[in-house]
């Protein structure tokens, strides 16, 4: 069987018929530091760039149509905005932190939920960010700069084997490294094997351990993927209900509730207090997004 | 901190970081917080914190945050554009004394100057003569973060 067709199949499997062709409309992020929403739209609006707002975010709006790349325009280069695909938002708002939180972004690099979660804090609190490649932190770097951020501490690192001393967070964003999904990847079916998934859920389960043991009594911590897979999502879920005293906490929203029944196998019903998002539903790429909290 | 005096004054701005708010980290400058001071685990991996400065090269080069900041002071060498003028200088290009809109400041050869459009600074620049006229040299623009982008 080809890959797509395997994947395509196992997605049947779990109730959802895709194509393999579905595809996001691009979406961009104001930033509360330098722009108003209002603002924003007036300014591109006279450059003839329309945003509709994205209903369930806060700052999120998608672009119907422009002239010109938003990723070089003034406004872009003054860190009004950023270029943030309309799901990848969600999980910061799950996540929200509140200036005075001391915060952890343990896979940072690009920046774009690192500046989103500062900007939340209205460059109060503080933000610990940590990704172990030197060169996807030069464009986090680089968006903290343009962003106007200031409350960040940013580190080259394993985050598995940093030592954060005896310091422990308030809130962690686990935005775990994972398969991605082929809404915003056009090559991925080519790409992606079985292997890759198991593999990759290994590697999240160990980040997982890692966050949970920096996470104050009754901190907050949101791990999320772009993947479809379930492994990388409800299955390191349950793996984490299983093997501590973590309660998922119920997310609203856009979406569906997470799976409980994967591949006829019975998940906690806690599970279902995840959300995903499916790209035939929301119209965005692939999403998984639990709330972990640390009673 | 000796370069960023030097900058200041070459703009007439005002700024003052006490030592110890100030971190070095590599060439890069920084002032960091109370709370953020904390959070600095070790200074071998980390390669950001807090508010950026610039970098310290043989000169100063100021941050696109620290010239946001200093934007807000009344006294500042400033030039004001239109928004052809500011585009091109956001791609690199020198600015003619006859396409500024508005200056505040001398426009005489060594100072400095903020380059504004709307009431945003884009970047700055520095007086020099250029056949037989004034134009301001572009040193920093916004457009630097495109750049970068494309170099890594």
């Amino acid at each position: 069987m080809a890959k797509k067709d395997l994947f395509l199949e196992r997605y049947r499997e779990l109730g959802h018929n895709l194509t393999g062709a579905e595809r996001t409309r691009q979406a961009i992020r104001v930033n509360p530091l330098k722009a108003s929403n209002e603002e924003l739209v007036r300014k591109l609006g006279r450059v003839g760039v329309k945003l509709t707002r994205v209903d369930f975010l806060d700052h999120g709006f998608y672009v119907e149509g422009s002239r010109f790349s938003l990723g070089a325009s003034f406004e872009y280069l003054l860190g009004l905005y950023s270029l943030q695909e309309a799901a990848a938002q969600f999980p910061v708002k799950v996540l929200g932190p509140r200036s005075g939180d001391i915060v952890l972004d343990m896979c940072a690099a690009p920046g774009g939920k690192t500046t989103q979660i500062a900007a939340a804090m209205g460059n109060g609190g503080a933000v610990v960010a940590v990704d172990v490649s030197r060169r996807r932190l030069y464009a986090l770097e680089n968006n903290l700069e343009r962003c106007g951020i200031v409350n960040c501490a940013v580190y080259c690192a394993d985050v598995n084997e940093m030592d954060f001393k005896d310091v422990r967070f308030d809130r962690i964003l686990l935005d775990a490294p994972c398969s991605g999904n082929y809404v915003t990847d056009r090559g991925w079916f080519n790409r992606r094997d079985l292997r890759d998934v198991r593999s990759n859920a290994e590697r999240q389960r160990s980040l997982l351990r890692t966050g949970m043991g920096l996470l104050k009594e009754g901190g907050t911590l949101v791990y999320t993927t772009c993947s479809l897979e379930p492994e990388e999502n409800e299955l390191n879920a349950q793996w984490l209900l299983d093997g501590s005293d973590a309660k998922l906490e119920k997310i609203e929203g856009p979406g569906s509730p997470a799976l409980t029944d994967v591949f006829s196998r019975e998940l906690d019903s806690e599970i279902a207090n995840c959300r995903r998002f499916w790209p035939e539903e929301t119209g965005t790429q692939g999403f998984f997004v639990a709330k972990v909290v640390n009673p | 901190m000796k370069g960023l005096e030097e900058f200041l004054a070459s703009v007439r701005a005002r700024y003052s970081v006490d030592d110890e708010s100030l971190l070095k980290v590599n060439i890069k400058r920084f002032v960091v917080g109370e709370k953020l001071r904390g959070l600095i685990f070790n200074k071998l991996n980390l390669v950001y914190a807090g508010k950026y400065l610039g970098k310290m090269k043989k000169k100063f080069l100021p941050s696109s945050i620290l010239l946001d900041e200093l934007n807000d002071q009344e006294v500042l060498n400033r030039i004001h554009t239109d928004r052809e003028t500011a585009w091109l200088f956001v791609c690199g290009r020198d600015i003619f004394e006859d396409k500024i809109q508005r200056l505040e400041g001398e426009f005489k050869e060594g100072n400095d100057f903020l380059v504004m459009h709307e009431g945003h600074c884009l970047g700055y620049g520095r007086v020099e003569p250029f056949e037989g006229r004034m134009i301001l040299r572009n040193v920093f623009d916004i457009g630097d973060f495109l750049r970068r982008e494309k170099q890594r």
